[in-house]
C-alpha cells in the first residue's frame, strides 16, 4: 500500500515538474538607469525693435509710412532690428511680405479703378524698391543685387529678383521671390541684425490707386 | 523497504527541483540577487550608476538636433553567464515627449572589428511596454557588455513638443541561462 501511495506522489511530481518545465524560462535580473531627463528646446522667438536697444516685441507698426503718397514720393528709411529669444540658435532668416489695399470712402471721383482691393497686386507692382540692406556690424548684404561687402559674396537667395520683368524690384517681386538663407541675428557677433529699407511710389502709376491706402506687412521667419 | 527508500529520495529530488523551477519562472520586478546554492549567485548591476542624459550636460533637443550618445555598462557581478532580453522605459512629467524622440539601443562589440548589434531602434515611447531583445553575447562573470544609447528628435517633429521636459528610466533585463 504505501509502494502504492508513494508511487502515485512520485508520478504526480514528475507531472508537476515536466509541466513547470514547459513554461519556465530563466532566471532574470533587471537593473534601472534612473533620471534620465530630456528637454526640449522653446524657440527659436524672434522678436523686433526699431532700435538695436530695444525694447524687443513679437511685431512692431508703423515701420514706414507715406502720408497722401503721390507717384514719386519715397519714404525715408525704414529700419527694422531682429532678435532670436529662444533657447535654439537660428541659422537662417527668411524675409517675404504681404500686403492689402483699402479703398477710400467716399470714393475719390478720379480714382479710375474703384475695386483696387481686389487685387493688391496691382498696386504693389508701383511700389519700388529702391534699398533695401540687410546688416549688421560684420554683414551688409545688398538685397537688390545679393551682394555682401563684407564677405564679399554674393548669392542668389540674398536678392530680390524681377519676378514680373517690369524693369522694376517692387514687393509684388519680394512677395513672389522671398529672400531666404539670410544669416540669422543668431550667426552675428552681437546677435542682432538689421533690414533698412526705402519705397518709393512709382512715377509711372496712374489715377487708379488714387485715394488708396496701401498696408504693408513685412514676414521675417528665423529657421 | 528498498523500493520504499529509492521512491522517497526520488520524490524528494523532484519536490526540490520543482521548487527550485518555480523560483525561477518568477519574474524580477527590481533589482535582485539571485543565489543558487552556496557558491552560484545570479547578479548584474549597470555602471553608470547616475543618470546618463540631461538638459545641463547634453543641451536640449529641437527637430534634427543631433544624436546624443551615452554608454551604459551592463556588468557580471554573478557567478554565471546571462544574455540581455528586455529593455523597458518608465516615464515622468510630459510623458508625451516620449512619441517625439527616437531612440537607438546598440550592444557594442568587442575590439574594432566587431560591428554593434542594434537591440532596438525605435521610439522611446514604445519602450513603455517593454520589448524583448536578443542579446549578441553571453556575457560571463566578472566581464561586461556596453550598451550605446542614442537618442535624437527627428526633423518631422512639430512644435507642440517644444518646452517639454520628461524623465525616464530605462531598464535593462538579462537572463539566466544564456541561450538565445
Amino acid at each position: 500500500m504505501d509502494k502504492k501511495i508513494l508511487a502515485s506522489m512520485l508520478i504526480i511530481a514528475v507531472a508537476s515538474t515536466l509541466l513547470g518545465a514547459g513554461t519556465i524560462a530563466y532566471f532574470t535580473d533587471t537593473e534601472t538607469s534612473k533620471g534620465n531627463t530630456f528637454t526640449v528646446a522653446t524657440g527659436p522667438d524672434l522678436k523686433l525693435s526699431h532700435s538695436s536697444l530695444g525694447p524687443w516685441t513679437d511685431g512692431v507698426t508703423g515701420t514706414c509710412t507715406l502720408a497722401d503718397m503721390k507717384p514719386g514720393d519715397e519714404t525715408p528709411t525704414a529700419s527694422v532690428f531682429f532678435k532670436n529669444f529662444g533657447s535654439v540658435a537660428s541659422s537662417t532668416m527668411e524675409i517675404t511680405c504681404n500686403y492689402t489695399v483699402t479703398e477710400e470712402t467716399p470714393q475719390t471721383e478720379s480714382d479710375t479703378d474703384p475695386n483696387t482691393n481686389e487685387h493688391p497686386d496691382e498696386m504693389a507692382k508701383y511700389m519700388v524698391i529702391t534699398s533695401i540692406w540687410y546688416k549688421n556690424d560684420k554683414l551688409n548684404i545688398n538685397c537688390l543685387t545679393g551682394y555682401d561687402s563684407y564677405s564679399g559674396l554674393t548669392k542668389e537667395d540674398w536678392r530680390v529678383s524681377d519676378t514680373d520683368g517690369d524693369g522694376k524690384i517692387t514687393l509684388y517681386d519680394l512677395k513672389q521671390d522671398p529672400l531666404v538663407n539670410l544669416p540669422s541675428p543668431d550667426t552675428q557677433p552681437n546677435k542682432i541684425t538689421q533690414l533698412d529699407m526705402r519705397i518709393k511710389f512709382d512715377e509711372s502709376a496712374g489715377s487708379d490707386f488714387q485715394g488708396d491706402i496701401f498696408d504693408l506687412t513685412m514676414i521675417f521667419t528665423l529657421n | 523497504m528498498k523500493h520504499k527508500q529509492i521512491l522517497t529520495s526520488a520524490f524528494t529530488i523532484i519536490l526540490v527541483l520543482s521548487l527550485v523551477m518555480f523560483m525561477a519562472n518568477q519574474p524580477s520586478a527590481s533589482a535582485c540577487t539571485v543565489f543558487l546554492g552556496g557558491k552560484v549567485k545570479f547578479d548584474m548591476e549597470l555602471s553608470p550608476n547616475v543618470p546618463l542624459f540631461h538638459p545641463d550636460v547634453d543641451g536640449y533637443f529641437y527637430p534634427g538636433s543631433p544624436r546624443i550618445s551615452k554608454n551604459l555598462k551592463v556588468c557580471n557581478v554573478g557567478t554565471i553567464p546571462f544574455r540581455i532580453c528586455r529593455l523597458d522605459a518608465t516615464f515622468y512629467k510630459d510623458k508625451q515627449l516620449a512619441s517625439g524622440l527616437q531612440i537607438e539601443i546598440l550592444e557594442l562589440g568587442k575590439g574594432r572589428g566587431e560591428k554593434p548589434h542594434v537591440l532596438y531602434n525605435g521610439t522611446l515611447n514604445a519602450l513603455k511596454e517593454g520589448v524583448e531583445v536578443n542579446g549578441k553575447r553571453a556575457v560571463p562573470p566578472k566581464t561586461s557588455v556596453t550598451l550605446q544609447i542614442s537618442v535624437w528628435m527627428p526633423k518631422t517633429i512639430g512644435n507642440e513638443y517644444q518646452g517639454l521636459t520628461m524623465t525616464a528610466d530605462i531598464a535593462v533585463t538579462v537572463h539566466f541561462p544564456p541561450a538565445k
